[in-house]
């Protein structure tokens, strides 16, 4: 007999345990793909990401691995080839002019791939959808600002064979093919792979838009609503004597006349609607508004907005990322005349200032084909070069500062919704609706409305509309490929003609001996009206129309020998247009006189003075400071740690050196002074302070007012000494002397309590550095800090713009702006963007770019280019058999 | 003087099958289960099919063979290791720095991110193995009764108490 083998006691819980086995497979099996495929918060999809074979360990390969190469590029007329220097130096030739343009696309691909594809986003609006809400405010901005309708008119308003439509479709092809290579290859840069997604192709359209990125980044200016605050405050006589229209301190104007005061031209509007009053003038068309639930307007019952009612609008600004707007300027070029150099041929130079990013903003290239030969820098994603040197010329550009943003203040009415009034009549606001894509969260609709000026920028305190020429139509890739091709200076000027927008100086030097200079671009009108602040939108103050071309400044082979331009005001005050004033938003000058001073000089200028000018950090304004700090410290009791600081400034230069105590406490001084000299004023006037504290009065740190008191203050101890805003509003006498000992004595207080007595440990570069930002800020990215030197009057300059986000670790591209941070303010992040020089007499040219040609942090051409840049050092420019010689790597292109 | 016989390649395959037929020891099993994970995984990583591994686990759970999982775990170290040298070779760890730099605001936590791929690598095996264990426990407690069928060759082996082991109890040691 057989036993039955007794049951189990836990056989009849086996079904439910292999269940649950099952379910928590099932479970983690499902979270385990969940994280593979689509990631978590901000964890990316780890499978795609994490893998060998496609994820991040695959190099894009411009990680210092590229070498030799053939690459089929389909779209391709002829084989053509690409040498790359061993630090990177590209030369490209092709077999035929499109060639050329596709394999430009193709090079900056390969190397820019991250940069071209954030920067279209940003400029159409689209960063959102792979960066999450926290670039919202920045692409509603944008499609507010119309960057995208502009880029698209611009492409539709192109006939077939208008040779940049040729050009642009060219590049695109190189881009795509680029794009293609790489996505096969599973080698797209590491953010894509991080970020989850695949480039979109690259269209003309892309490229338009970043052309009207970098218009945005030159020549959208807050300044007017910064100013407002200021200027509703203060009685007008007394705003022309602290501002006046003309910076007091010297000035060098390119164009000293004689001018012609020829009517106004009319805007390059193809159909100006606002001229009949039929919607926005700005680019784009609007659809019928069906939008009435807008808030109620603050402003009086005139329709004129308070002070404060502004300080929404200037925080939206304030939110913007730091390219959005322009802050500063700092750009310098100048070309000498044969009869002025040791060579005997002109000599230009040109360093154009921007954000000191990693990747720069440029990228330098040699372009050969049968019908063009240049050497220059190219934006990535724009086919063509903006400076540079043809075989016949060289040219370089610097940003004219004349306001071409204008602020509207629009009359609503509560009980009008979604109206404004315009031109003695209420008129409804044109709209347009977008569905931004957010990133992890669907869509958000966002509604453009216009007014007759433009796009409403504000609805909040204050209806605020912008008029800005930068979405006007402009030919700037028709004018650059006409530059290429240019024989003389008369040629030259006349390819700009169409170029409309962002303004710009545009200096020639002809290996033939002539030199030149003209300012093309758009510069509104309104009669009556002062363009450099807000203006009513009542239709009072519409723009009439814009300076003519041959009335804009230029000049050719003037009698001085040599041409100047550092952002400063290209004329005089003779000028008989509207045109830049010291606070909206030329620069005061300081860099050009500094430029002016070294070239009036005896003796004949070399390439070796003008690579040292370039990097010089002499501040005239110091110079011409400081005697009188010494006169009036003479003779007066002075405490120990006074006499040793009036000892340390009496034989200073005024450099701006690293190693020198004298610049940095010039700095504090410098800043007291106009405060000792304004801040009692400026109490009396009670000048509201603005949200993003720019119009604010700070007792050692400069704001943007400041930097224009500078020079009152010093032309008023220079020339008019008893000058009654020395007083004080309480009566109190004070004149140039007292006020300069007072602020001497409170400046040696400050800084010994701040820094320490040792003064010997007050040097500048201990206090102030320089840092290149990555793209992305990404502070591992960046390089950096170094101890820096100049100031932003010193040739060699820099400027504090930091972002919040800086700061804080977050993206450039997202929400940032000045700061006012104190530590944040003695980093500088601007500068050089490119130096490049040449003598057309011994035919030497040198360049640098402050980082290298890619944008993977592991290349060896990241940042190759920036120990030779802080230096001074240029490296030299090669061409033709010459670069052939020294080219380490060679791309065989075919189709 | 001796002279190396190499044996005819059919003895070779012979040997081979005979190998595979019999019952292999728990560090064959191992070592034949990382070979095929190896070139499983590799080769779907090599091509993006990096959900391989997770296929391989399946598969390496579903076997009812000691050693099966630990040759998996040592396969997919492998397959990932040797798929993260190919391609990032001697800069593996400056790649692995930018990921970082990206992803966490640091460089320095490069080697977090090596360690993290393979710790994804070994999630996504083991997952597959559980789900595959799980789906041959749960076919097995359907069918009626126990067969030596369902250890695959495999004869099972008295406990301790001489009883047959039971379902359950194997298990264990696989997954």
């Amino acid at each position: 007999m057989n036993a039955r083998p007794a049951r189990r006691p836990g056989r009849y819980l086996r079904p439910l345990r292999r269940a649950a086995d099952c379910l928590g497979a099932l479970i983690v099996a499902a979270v385990v793909m969940m994280l593979s495929t689509g990631g978590a918060g901000a964890v990316p999809a780890l499978g795609p990401v994490l893998s060998p074979g496609t994820g991040v360990w695959r190099l894009s390969p411009d990680a210092g691995t590229a070498g030799s190469a053939t690459i089929m590029l389909p779209a391709l007329d002829k084989p053509g080839t690409v040498a790359f220097e061993t630090g990177g130096g590209t030369h490209i030739t092709a077999g035929t002019d499109q060639d050329l343009f596709r394999m430009i696309g193709f090079v900056d691909a390969r190397y820019r791939l991250t940069q071209m594809d954030l920067e279209r986003r940003q400029a159409l609006g689209e960063l959102s959808a792979v960066l999450g809400k926290s670039t919202l405010k920045s692409d509603t901005f944008e499609l507010d600002l119309g960057l995208n309708r502009a880029a698209q008119r611009d492409w539709e308003h192109m006939a077939a064979t208008d040779p940049a439509r040729v050009t642009l479709t060219s590049y695109a092809q190189g881009v795509n093919a680029a794009m293609k290579q790489l996505e096969t290859g599973h080698q797209l840069p590491t953010l894509f792979k991080l970020l989850g997604y695949t480039p979109k192709p690259w269209t003309p359209v892309d490229s338009l838009a970043i052309q009207r990125l970098m218009t945005q980044t030159l020549s959208f200016s807050d300044a007017a609503v910064t100013w407002s605050y200021a200027a509703k405050a203060i009685p007008h006589n007394v705003f022309d004597a602290w501002f006046p229209a003309v910076s007091a301190n010297p000035q060098v104007p390119y164009d000293q006349g004689p001018y012609q005061n020829a009517p106004l031209a009319p805007l390059p509007v193809r159909a100006d609607p606002a001229r009949s009053g039929q919607g926005p003038q700005a680019a784009g068309a609007a659809l019928p508004p069906n939008k009435t639930d807008l808030p109620p307007n603050k402003t009086d019952p005139n329709g004129h907005a308070s002070a404060t009612a502004l300080g929404p609008l200037e925080e939206r600004l304030g939110a913007l990322p730091v390219n959005a707007l322009n802050h500063f300027g700092n750009s310098n070029a100048w070309v000498i005349s044969g009869e002025h150099t040791q060579s005997g041929e002109p000599i230009l130079a040109g360093d154009p200032h921007l954000q000191l990013t990693l990747p720069s903003p440029w990228y330098q290239m040699e372009g050969s084909s049968p019908g063009y030969h240049f050497t220059g820098v190219v934006l990535p994603g724009i086919p063509a070069p903006l400076m540079g040197k043809t075989g016949g010329f060289a040219w370089a550009v610097t940003n004219s500062q004349h306001p071409v943003t204008l602020f509207y203040l629009d009359k609503t009415d509560p009980a009008k919704p979604g109206q404004y009034f315009w031109r003695g009549g209420w008129h409804r606001m044109g709209t347009l609706k977008y569905q931004i894509r957010v990133k992890g969260r669907g869509t958000v609709e966002h509604t453009v409305r216009f007014t007759a000026q433009g796009p409403v920028l504000s609805l909040q305190g204050v209806t605020a509309s912008v008029w800005w020429a930068g979405t006007l139509p402009s030919t700037n890739l028709d004018s650059a490929l006409r530059i290429l091709r240019a024989q003389s200076f008369a040629q030259f000027r006349d390819s700009l003609r169409g170029w409309a927008t962002p303004s710009l100086n545009f200096l020639y030097a002809g290996k033939n001996g002539d030199i030149g200079a003209v300012t093309p671009g758009v510069a509104p009108q309104v009669p009556g009206h002062e363009i450099a602040l807000p203006l009513p939108g009542d239709g009072s103050a519409d723009v009439a129309g814009t300076i003519p071309f041959d009335a804009l400044p230029t000049v050719h082979d003037p009698a001085s020998g040599y041409i100047i331009s550092a952002n400063n005001r290209e004329v005089t005050g003779a000028y008989p247009y509207e045109y830049s004033t010291s606070y909206n938003f030329a620069d005061p000058g300081y860099r050009a006189q500094e430029i002016a001073d070294h070239l009036a000089q005896p003796g004949k200028q070399t390439f070796a003075q003008t690579a040292a000018l370039q990097t010089d950090v002499q501040d005239s304004l110091a110079q011409d400071l400081n005697p009188y700090l010494l006169k009036a410290l003479a003779g007066q009791p002075l405490t120990g740690q006074e006499q040793k600081v009036a000892q340390l400034m009496r034989g200073w230069n005024g450099s701006i050196d690293i190693n020198s105590p004298q610049a940095f406490f010039f700095q504090k001084l410098n800043v007291r002074l106009s405060y000792v000299t304004f801040d009692p004023w400026w109490k009396s006037y009670n000048i509201p302070k603005d949200p993003l504290g720019q119009v604010a009065m700070e007792p050692f740190s400069g704001t943007f007012p400041t930097q224009i008191m500078y020079g009152t203050v010093l032309s008023w101890i220079q020339h008019d000494p008893g000058n009654p805003f020395f007083s004080l509003p309480d009566g109190t006498k004070r004149n140039a002397t007292t006020v300069l000992r007072l602020a001497f004595r409170e400046t040696v207080q400050y800084m010994t309590k701040k820094y320490g007595p040792d003064i010997s440990k007050w040097r500048y570069g201990a206090h102030f550095d320089r840092v290149f930002p990555s793209l992305l800020s990404v502070k591992a990215f960046d390089a950096g800090p170094y101890p820096a030197a100049g100031d932003p009057r010193t040739v060699s300059s820099g400027v504090p713009v930091t972002s919040v986000q800086e700061a804080t670790g977050g993206n450039a591209l997202v929400n940032s702006s000045y700061t006012t941070n104190a530590a944040a303010l003695n980093r500088l992040t601007t500068g050089a963007s490119w130096r490049f020089i040449i003598d057309w007499g011994t035919g030497q040219v040198g360049a640098v770019l402050p980082g290298g040609d890619s944008e993977n942090p592991i290349s060896p051409w990241y940042r190759n280019g920036i120990p030779i840049w802080l230096k001074g050092g240029l490296l030299p420019v090669r061409e033709g058999a010459t670069a052939d010689r020294a080219a380490a790597i060679r791309w065989r292109f075919t189709s | 003087m001796t002279t190396l016989k190499t044996p005819p390649a059919r003895t070779i395959l012979l040997r081979g099958a005979t190998l595979l037929k019999a019952r292999p020891g728990r560090s064959r099993v191992m070592l034949v289960a990382a070979l095929i994970a190896l070139i499983v995984e590799f080769a779907g990583n090599s091509t993006g099919l990096w959900l391989m591994t997770l296929a391989a686990g399946v598969v390496a759970g579903a076997m009812r063979r000691k050693g099966a999982i630990s040759g998996l775990v040592l396969g997919t170290v492998l397959a990932w290791g040797l798929g993260i040298l190919m391609e990032g070779g001697g800069r593996t760890l400056q790649i692995a720095g930018v990921v970082s730099a990206l992803a966490l605001g640091t460089r320095g936590l490069g080697v977090a991110i090596v360690i993290l791929a393979f710790v994804y690598a070994l999630l996504l095996a083991l997952a597959g193995a559980w789900l595959g264990a799980a789906g041959r426990r749960l076919l097995a407690g359907r069918r009626p009764a126990e067969s030596p069928a369902d250890y695959a060759g495999e004869a099972p082996r008295a406990n301790e108490a001489g009883e047959a082991p039971h379902a359950d109890e194997e298990e264990k040691e696989s997954v």
